[in-house]
This record gives C-alpha cells, sequence and structure tokens, in this order.
C-alpha cells in the first residue's frame, strides 16, 4: 500500500482550528496572511488577546476593534488594562468614553485584568459604568483587580457577572492611602453575589477586626490565597466550609512591621473545616489559628523557617493537623535530629516529606559533614515514608563571622558565603553518591528520595524570593534489585511528575498508584 | 483466551499491538467500543491508523495513563483553561520531535480515535512551530501556497496594523 504523507494543509478546519486556538496577535495574524483558507480560520484569533497600557492604544484599540460590523470586539477572550499609574485629570475624562464603550461590546470576555493604573484613575461615575459593562460579560469566569479600595468594591457591588469562577482582589496599601479603610461590607456584598466562585485571592487585605459573626457563609470556594492580609482577615476560613485549600503568606520580614497585633480571641475561635491543603509561610499567624484547625490537612506546607526553639510549635501543629504530606523548613544544628522523631510520634498518617534544612555548622568543614550525614540517616531509619526530599543548605554560626570594618568586613562576609556554598555543594555531592542507598537500606517503605540542590541564591529560603527558583532536583527511586533494594536515579520529569502527584494526592490509598507513574525499566 | 485486561489492536497494516485496556480506553471512540462489543477475546481493527503511527499513539497513551485520574479539582472551566495551559512537558516535546509527516499523521490518528489529550497537545507542538515566524516562513515551513494578491495582503497588513505591531 502506497504511504500517503500527511501535510499541514490535510489537516482537517477542526484540526487546525484547534491549532490556532493557542495562537493571537501577531502569531495568528500572520498565520492568516498566508492564505487564504487560514485566514478563514485564524483570522478571528487575532483580537482574542488584548493588553492596553497606554492611552495612545486606548484609542487605536477602539478604533480598530468596533471598525468591522460586526465587530471584533466579540472575539475578545482575554481582555487586559495596564494603564499608567498617573493621568492627568484632563484625559481621565477622556478616558471614560473609549473605555466603556470598548467594554460595552467585548461581551465575550473570559479573563479580565485591571491593573492598578486602572482603578486609580477612574471616577465614581465610569466605575458605574464599568460595572454595568461587567454585568454584560455572561461569559467572565477569572477576574483580577489590582489597587481596589473599598469605595472602588462598592460601586462595583453585586454587579460582577455569576459567572465568574476565580476572582483575584489586591488592595491598595493601606498607609498609601489613608483615606481608604479596609472594612468587610463591600467584600462581603461581592462574594455573596457570586454563586460559582470557587478561586479567591486576597492581597493587602487589613482590616483590623475579626469577620462579624453574622457574615454569610461562602460554600462555593474551594480555593482561598491570602497574601499579606492582616490575621483577622484570614478568618475568612471559617466562613467557607468547603475549602480544600488554603495559603497564607507574607512578604519575607513585613508582616514584623505593618501588620497589626493578632487580636487576642475574646471567644473561642469559629472552627476551620478539614482542609486537603494548608500552607503557611509565618510560623505565627498559624500558631494563632491553631486552635480553630480542628480538623486534619492532609498537606501541610510551612515555608516559615523554624528554627530549634519553635519546635515545639511546629510539633502542636503535626498533633493538630496530622498530615500526610508535609513541607518544611528547619534550621538545625550539628545533631540534626531527636526532632522529627517527635513529629512522627504526633503525625503517624506522614508518608512523604520534604524538608528545608539549613544547617548551622561551626565552619570546621572536614570533621562536619560525615557525622552528619550518619546522623541524618539515623534519624530516618523505620520511618514509613513513601517519599522523602531533602535539600541540605550549610550556614555558618553568626560567631565565625569574624567582626571588621568597612571593606575587610564586606570582603569577609563574601568570603563566607563562598565558603558556605562550596561546603553546601560538598554535601550536596556526598550525599548524591551515598544517602540514596542508605536510606534505602534504612527505610523499608521509601519508594522515593529527592535531593535538592540549592541554586545560587541560597540565603533565602521563602517563597517569592529568587531563591528557590534557582533550585534543581536530582531524583531516586528505590526498586528491588538482585542486591536486595537499590536506588536508581530517575529523570527529572519523572520526578517532578511523582511530586505533582503527591500534591494532589488525598490519602494513603493514593500512594499505592505511585508505583505506577513511573515506568519500570 | 487473552487476559481481560488486555486487548488486541490491528493497525491498517495488520500489525498487532497487545495493549492494557486501561490505556486504550483513553481513546473516547474505542472505549465505546468496548462497551459495545462487552467482554470479547477479538482484536480491533483499526484501519485509518498504520502501525508506525499507533506505535507512537500507543507510547503516548501509557505515559499519560494515570493523568486522567487527576484532573479533579475545581479546574473545570474547560476550554478557558486552554491558553493558560499552552506549555508543553518535556516529554511531550520530546515525543513530537518527528519529521512533520509522522507528526501530522499521529494528530489526524489522535483525532479520529478522539484522544484529546493528545490531540491537545500535538495542536500546541504545531502552534509553537508557528510562533514567532512571518507569513512567508510560516508557508515554508508547511508547503503553503500563497493565493493573496500583493495588493490583497498590503491591504490585510494594513487594516491589522495595530496587531502587526505588538
Amino acid at each position: 500500500m502506497q504511504q500517503i504523507k500527511i501535510k499541514f494543509l490535510d489537516l482537517n478546519d477542526d484540526v487546525l482550528v484547534h491549532v490556532f486556538s493557542y495562537l493571537h496577535g501577531k502569531d495568528a495574524l500572520f498565520v492568516a496572511l498566508s492564505s487564504r483558507r487560514l485566514h478563514s480560520l485564524a483570522i478571528n484569533r487575532v483580537s482574542t488577546v488584548v493588553k492596553c497600557e497606554s492611552l495612545e492604544k486606548l484609542a487605536r484599540l477602539q478604533s480598530w476593534i468596533l471598525a468591522t460590523s460586526p465587530s471584533r470586539a466579540g472575539h475578545v477572550i482575554d481582555l487586559e488594562f495596564d494603564l499608567p499609574n498617573t493621568i492627568p485629570a484632563l484625559f481621565k475624562a477622556k478616558i471614560a468614553i473609549p473605555l466603556t464603550e470598548l467594554l460595552m461590546h467585548t461581551c465575550n470576555v473570559r479573563h479580565m485584568v485591571l491593573h492598578r493604573g486602572f482603578i486609580t484613575n477612574v471616577t465614581t461615575e465610569v466605575s458605574h459604568a464599568i460595572g454595568g459593562a461587567l454585568r454584560a460579560m455572561p461569559r467572565l469566569t477569572e477576574l483580577s483587580m489590582d489597587h481596589v479600595h473599598d469605595g472602588f468594591l462598592s460601586t462595583i457591588g453585586s454587579s460582577l457577572p455569576p459567572s465568574l469562577r476565580k476572582l483575584s482582589l489586591a488592595y491598595i496599601l493601606q498607609w498609601h492611602w489613608n483615606e481608604w479603610h479596609h472594612s468587610y461590607a463591600p467584600l462581603i456584598q461581592i462574594l455573596a453575589s457570586l454563586p460559582r466562585l470557587h478561586t479567591l485571592a486576597i492581597h493587602r487585605f487589613e482590616p483590623e477586626k475579626l469577620w462579624t459573626p453574622d457574615a454569610p457563609l461562602f460554600p462555593s470556594l474551594l480555593h482561598l490565597t491570602l497574601h499579606e492580609v492582616s490575621l483577622p482577615a484570614v478568618d475568612l476560613v471559617s466562613l467557607t466550609p468547603n475549602v480544600r485549600q488554603v495559603s497564607v503568606t507574607y512578604q519575607p520580614h513585613r508582616h514584623t512591621w505593618s501588620l497589626p497585633p493578632p487580636e487576642p480571641w475574646t471567644e473561642p475561635p469559629r472552627s476551620w473545616p478539614p482542609v486537603r491543603r494548608l500552607e503557611f509561610n509565618v510560623m505565627s499567624s498559624l500558631s494563632h489559628f491553631l486552635d480553630a484547625i480542628s480538623e486534619t490537612a492532609d498537606y501541610l506546607k510551612i515555608t516559615a523557617r523554624t528554627p530549634p526553639s519553635r519546635a515545639g510549635d511546629l510539633i502542636s501543629t503535626f498533633r493538630t493537623i496530622s498530615p500526610v504530606g508535609a513541607d518544611l523548613y528547619l534550621t538545625v544544628g550539628k545533631n540534626p535530629i531527636a526532632f522529627w522523631r517527635e513529629l512522627f510520634d504526633n503525625a503517624p498518617r506522614l508518608r512523604y516529606l520534604r524538608l528545608s534544612l539549613t544547617v548551622k555548622s561551626s565552619g570546621d568543614a572536614d570533621d562536619f559533614v560525615t557525622p552528619w550525614l550518619d546522623e541524618l540517616v539515623a534519624s530516618f531509619e523505620a520511618l514509613p515514608l513513601v517519599y522523602l526530599k531533602v535539600r541540605p543548605h550549610l550556614k555558618f554560626d553568626k560567631a565565625t563571622l569574624n567582626k571588621g570594618t568597612g571593606k575587610t568586613a564586606k570582603r569577609r562576609a563574601e568570603a563566607q558565603l563562598d565558603q558556605e556554598r562550596q561546603l553546601t555543594q560538598e554535601v550536596v555531592s556526598e550525599m548524591a553518591a551515598s544517602l540514596p542507598q542508605r536510606l534505602a537500606d534504612a527505610m523499608p517503605t521509601l519508594s522515593f528520595f529527592e535531593l535538592g540542590i540549592p541554586g545560587e541564591c541560597i540565603e533565602y529560603g521563602v517563597p517569592y524570593a529568587r531563591g528557590e527558583d534557582a533550585d534543581t532536583s536530582r531524583w531516586w527511586r528505590i526498586v528491588s534489585g538482585d542486591r536486595g533494594r537499590e536506588p536508581r536515579e530517575i529523570s527529572a520529569g519523572d520526578g517532578q511528575r511523582v511530586l505533582d502527584f503527591l500534591e494532589d494526592a488525598e490519602t494513603n490509598d493514593d500512594l499505592n498508584h505511585l508505583e505506577r507513574l513511573v515506568p519500570r525499566d | 483466551m487473552g487476559d481481560s485486561n488486555r486487548l488486541t489492536l490491528v493497525a491498517s497494516d495488520g500489525g498487532k499491538f497487545v495493549v492494557d485496556k486501561e490505556v486504550v480506553q483513553m481513546s473516547v471512540l474505542l472505549k465505546n467500543m468496548i462497551e459495545d462489543l462487552g467482554e470479547t477475546d477479538e482484536s480491533i481493527p483499526i484501519p485509518n491508523v498504520t502501525s508506525p503511527v499507533l506505535t507512537k499513539v500507543i507510547e503516548f497513551c501509557e505515559n499519560h495513563r494515570t493523568d486522567a485520574a487527576r484532573t479533579d479539582g475545581p479546574n473545570v472551566d474547560g476550554d478557558d483553561a486552554r491558553m493558560r495551559t499552552a506549555v508543553v512537558s518535556d516529554w511531550d516535546r520530546q515525543f513530537f520531535d518527528v519529521d512533520q509527516d509522522l507528526m501530522f499523521e499521529i494528530i489526524v490518528a489522535a483525532n479520529y480515535l478522539d484522544i484529546k489529550s493528545l490531540v491537545d497537545v500535538g495542536c500546541k507542538v504545531v502552534a509553537d512551530m508557528i510562533k514567532g515566524k512571518s507569513p512567508q516562513e510560516i508557508r515554508d515551513l508547511f508547503d503553503i501556497v500563497n493565493d493573496f494578491s500583493p495588493e490583497e495582503e498590503a491591504a490585510l497588513r494594513k487594516e491589522n496594523e495595530w496587531a502587526n505591531d505588538r
């Protein structure tokens, strides 16, 4: 049988339209210009993603998008406004008309982003018009607004379309704009009008008091991200009976100076629903709500660096939450352990553990690494883990840093960083060489071992910092070989898939399926 | 007398493939067919797909067999998410690192067998090939004949100037 070669143009229209659905703007236009048939299939994709970041562009956009009939506006799916922060008063009035006209016609928008320059520059009148336009967008599922404040939210009120699934609200900084006080009413009004909202992210919402006792419940919410919010606002969790993921994070150090101190509970905190995944990057904020977390969470991520002095907090957290998986950042000394032995006594369900260890060392590298690794292996012996990650990062005790002045001090500090980096690398290569086999021998249930290799900016131990992005990992899968259990290194892609799976795993049963993820060789 | 968890697929050129039922069921077409047939030892002919293509399709399904179980969660926005998740994994990229003919044959087969994830990935890979190229480069890449007159093309370019300079 003669083999018939298939060419691009032999693909049927459905498939080609599918291909073009991943293109927009210039890419879609250039496909459309290549031939008549492709023009008819791709031209509507040109205006699917529209980003407007200047007043000049707004004017051109308005004339281009509304020029044809039916207008191109109907094809717009992604719409983003990123106007300059300060617009002269003269222009403020001028943007109202093109803006509202544009919004009135882009009735099929699904994702919309309104950056800060947009909201700080619109008048109340325009806000009303925006509200009207939003209500007429029946397909809008995702909306992100930056620099919102109570006044704007009150005006928008309940005019957001009920089709919304994801909402992200970033409040304007309070200390910058004292006149805007953060209160619950406008936010509650919006949330109560969105029956399908499943994902909510709130940034910089800093009310001083707890949610009012008569606040309604928000049963549709499944994912909650609270970034830089005041502690009282975190109690939103108690109003979301079906929430599955809660993430509470603060910029490094910010919480220590700008947030109001936690109010002591005047009455017992309302209990939180059981969640699948709980993520905190500040230990004190988690501790504050520990009484409210009466149920278990399956996955716990605490990216706050926990020094030995706060181990007690961590252990009581584990006792309360009893997670299946955990991601922890710990500072440990020369004798790493005893400590997580106790963790296990308090968290019998724990099966996968990712540890980022900041190891305090006095700097005498030679006699340090070997006994430290021995101790590490001993401390994990017989623990029922399926997955273990260790990411080591060595840091010298402060006492090691020789005091000096000016350039000398700077040079010494740099030299110390270099030395720490070097020592960390030594530990990493030592670990890569021997640890997988030793852990396979010591831990009969272990299936995967991940070695985290700190990237260049290793001094950062918190998310939102560059450090983690530069990290890499190596993975080993423990298999039964001729000489008993032995580790085989697997590709980073396979390792990442195992990890993705674990992050989603809800029960220990899920872990039984883990074996199928990576093909055996 | 086969293993009830496995069945045999026969490609257009007669090549036979014994595959896990679970893997086969990633194809909506075959899943429906199996349900209609009930328990059977008969092999299933796939008349439109050749052995080399079927080999690749099965390789993909074997590799992605566990994916389907994990599509729960609130990510139910259907094709809304399409544009956002336009990233192709390393494995998938390598999988499609084949010559154009085979690539398009895989996509056509996936479309016929109704394997959504394979169609998605294939289309993303083709879209990635298009990105950043001029109209002429796209024509050269895919052997497309330009049937616009120079005047028409110029007029279309002018009309869409706004999108052009982005």
